[in-house]
């Protein structure tokens, strides 16, 4: 694949949110409001492009047995990086709306997923575009649905009141189980999407594989 | 399906159009719309007495819900080009059921959002009528009760409170589980005029209506004695302890939305299990749900969500207590090594 | 992979060197941000202090008391002075246990005799209450909890200007003068004067309890706090 297409597909192709379906902890907890989303989605991106790089880099060295744990040492490490530069330089009303979702980054799936199935696979280069990508993809999906339920909820977006006239705020869109239905109709439009692609290229709409093919944790299948 | 299977050599009739299901096969006069139409009639009484203590503002709240409710159901079978549904009266009862589950005095733009999701998001996105998992009244209610609380928990004072009390007072007056207890008049709630939701007030309605029910057998028996029963029993258990932070009984089963819930939504055929022991493990789930989230948790009311619960629960319950077939005999352990 | 000698030791050495060098990472971008968080946390509390506490002219941060109130939570008072007098208090306390979904944490502006301080600010009367942390339900309790001026997408074209000092709350405004006696305030929720939210029970009865503690704790040691710190 070509440098372009490794980049663009973590942006709507291979989404990690709406298509792969990972990191669904921080997706479902942090995005009560765009400027949240987009914190989330930033601070991941970053990590995601550290530890992509490195774990490239170091894709011959690491000894196979303990790939995992030196690919967590190195994402955590990333991750303490980032919660420590997010206290001293972002604004402290978004660390406090974060803080405790930028430690889990550590455990979202897709960090250690991209890690483990592309950067221990692929060059430097090919792998700062993937987590570029797979990073964007992530921070967009991010803030449509924190966009989505805080306009639904009060009419605002960034913090700013859209219509002025909407003054009661409806909370449903904001709570907990608001997060989980707005991210079902997303998941369905995306699926909707995806099927109505297909059926106009004449193709049966196959779901991208999510099977042994694009991981390698075990070694099933070899 | 492989080649070989497609092309039959007898031939059988187009599956699509016919659907021929185990035998026994009987034959009765009932269809969904004439069951509709009897639920519908079985909520006439409590609505009656809702519209007379509320007045015309309990009249707005039950057309906006229930008119919205089959606009939302027809839209959608536009937008899918589906064949219209609304004349099989389940919109109308969910927008009804959802009317009664509101304040007199609720917003039309409330009862909107109300219907959108009862029939898309809890009905019509599950594939419609039957598929749904959850009670789409329900799910309004509460998603209205997560989403708007402070409306959802004002209550309008009915006319009789109004004159008896003067405006200032009855509009503070608490609903009677937010009381204190010993204060609560039982009369006074038998024939429905406290505050709560325009179609729960009155007892005696409502048992009326849950009469007919049973009697057309459109319910199964065993939900609402064993939903009424288990808060009976629990709160029986409370009150005889500290009869001055608990309430009686009777109270507990007057009040609130217990008769409503009981009778009308836990007893949906779609989202209830099928089979007789399962409805009394429902009934019992929803009874011990509703006594401990009313006793203990931080709603003042819990028949709505104890009810949603037991929904998620029912295709478990169904599958526990599947019958035994008729002359069936249990191979003796023994035999069977 | 079975025919390849694993050599258990060299693994060790290598995971441990992986480890040394994100500790060295670490420890090298902690010495680059330690400095600068601590001054935000400085920052954010000092803001919290010129907001409740009137003109001072000695450092409360290093003239501080701390007591433990009846509910067992510890109370810290900032001691404000201006020309050597007592000017007020700035009574802290973090993490009370009964919010709907956490903890409460605020700081309050109490004046000389213990009562709750009120300021007026844009031609209001405020209180000097203002709540530093808290997870309530958003819209729901942090409307009681929230001194936050809302933006609207006219104020963005418009240019309107940021007007300092506290954004009124009327729920939080209630406490403004209140001095702590034996009885603890009542939730008032109807009227024209509120401190509680329907719905919001909770969070309403956290923050009272919460400013009731500073000001009784406050009432109870003026003796020790009016000596100024140890």
């Amino acid at each position: 694949m070509s440098l372009a297409k490794e980049f663009s597909k973590g942006i709507w192709k291979e989404n990690p949110v709406l298509v792969l379906l990972l990191g669904m902890c921080p997706t479902l907890g942090v995005t009560s409001s765009a400027t949240n989303g987009l914190g989330m989605g930033v601070a991941t991106l970053f990590v995601l492009m550290c530890s992509n790089m490195v774990i490239s880099l170091m894709r011959n060295i690491v000894p196979k047995k303990i790939r995992i744990p030196v690919y967590i040492v190195v994402i955590a490490t990333f991750v303490t990086i980032v919660d420590m530069l997010m206290q001293a330089y972002a604004p402290a009303t978004l660390y406090n709306a974060l803080g405790l979702f930028i430690p889990l980054i550590v455990v979202n799936c897709i960090v250690l997923g991209r890690a483990e199935a592309f950067a221990s696979k692929n060059g430097i280069v090919k792998s700062l575009a993937d987590g570029l990508g797979m990073g964007l993809g992530f921070t967009l999906a991010l803030v449509a649905l924190g966009g989505t339920r805080e306009f639904l909820a009060g009419g605002t977006l960034f913090q700013i009141k859209m219509i002025p006239a909407w003054t009661t705020d409806f909370m449903l869109p904001t709570s907990a189980a608001g997060a989980f239905i707005i991210l079902g109709l997303f998941l369905a439009a995306k699926n909707a999407q995806a099927i109505r692609k297909a059926k106009r290229e004449g193709k049966a709409y196959t779901p991208p594989g999510l099977d042994c093919r694009s991981c390698n944790i075990c070694d099933m299948d070899k | 399906m492989s080649e070989q299977e497609s092309t039959p050599s007898i031939r059988l009739p187009d599956p699509a159009r016919l659907v021929v299901s185990n035998s026994p096969h009987m034959r009765s006069g009932e269809n969904i719309s004439r069951i509709m139409f009897t639920v519908v009639a079985a909520m006439l009484p409590a609505c009656a007495v809702g519209i007379w203590f509320f007045g015309l503002a309990a009249v707005w709240v039950l057309l906006a819900c229930t008119v919205s409710c089959v606009v939302f159901e027809e839209g959608w079978n536009k937008l899918n080009k589906r064949p219209s549904t609304w004349k099989d009266g389940s919109a109308i009862i969910t927008g009804i059921l959802l009317g009664m589950n509101l304040n007199a005095g609720t917003p039309w733009w409330v009862c909107v959002i109300g219907a959108f999701l009862a029939i898309i998001l809890a009905k019509q996105l599950f594939g419609g009528l039957g598929y749904n998992p959850f009670n789409p009244a329900l799910v309004a209610r509460v998603g209205l009760l997560i989403g708007l609380p402070e409306l959802m928990t004002t209550w309008n004072p009915t006319h009789a409170m109004v004159s008896t009390l003067g405006a200032a007072d009855a509009v503070s007056a608490a609903t009677p589980l937010a009381m204190a207890p010993g204060k609560v008049e039982v009369l006074q709630m038998l024939i429905g005029n406290t505050k709560g939701c325009l179609g729960e007030t009155s007892a005696i309605a409502l048992l009326i209506g849950g009469a007919v029910l049973l009697i057309f057998k459109l319910i199964k028996w065993q939900v609402p004695v064993a939903f009424i029963g288990s808060v009976a029993v629990i709160t029986g258990i409370m009150h005889a302890i500290d009869p001055t932070t608990y309430h009686s009984p009777v109270v507990h089963i007057l009040s609130g939305g217990l008769l409503l819930g009981a009778f009308f939504m836990a007893t949906d055929m779609v989202t209830s299990p099928m089979t007789r022991k399962g409805a009394i493990i429902f009934g019992l789930g929803c009874g011990i749900m509703t006594s401990v989230i009313r006793l203990w948790g931080s709603y003042p009311e819990g028949v709505s969500f104890s009810i949603l619960f037991m929904n998620a629960l029912t295709p478990l319950i169904d599958r526990m207590t599947v019958q035994k077939p008729f002359g069936y005999v249990a191979p003796e352990k023994g035999k069977v090594a | 992979m079975s025919a390849q000698k694993i050599n258990i030791p060299m693994l060790g050495v290598f995971l441990g060197v992986v480890a040394a060098a994100a500790a060295g990472l670490l420890a090298g971008v902690q010495g680059l941000t330690a400095e600068r968080i601590e001054a935000n946390k400085k920052a954010a509390i000092s803001l919290a202090m010129n907001q409740v506490l009137p003109a001072y002219d000695n450092e409360p941060m290093t003239e501080t008391n701390t007591f433990a109130c009846a509910r067992g939570w510890k109370v810290t008072f900032y001691t404000a002075r201006k020309d050597g007098q007592i000017v007020g208090y700035a009574g802290k306390v973090d993490n009370t246990d009964d919010g709907f979904s956490g903890t409460v944490s605020l700081i309050v502006g109490l004046d000389a005799d213990g009562s709750v301080a009120s300021i007026a600010s844009n031609g209001m009367t405020n209180s000097a209450v203002i709540v530093t942390a808290q997870t309530e339900t958003p819209g729901l309790g942090t409307a009681i909890a929230e001194r936050k001026l809302q933006k609207t997408i006219t104020d963005l074209f418009g240019g309107s200007e940021e007007i300092p000092g506290l954004v009124g709350n009327k729920y939080l405004d209630w406490y403004a003068g209140k001095k702590a006696g034996e009885e603890r305030w009542a939730i008032v929720k109807d009227g024209e004067k509120v401190n509680g939210k329907t719905g919001a029970t909770i969070t309403s009865t956290a923050v009272c309890e919460a400013v009731y503690a500073v000001s009784k704790t406050a009432v109870e040691h003026l003796d020790e706090l009016s000596k100024g710190a140890e």
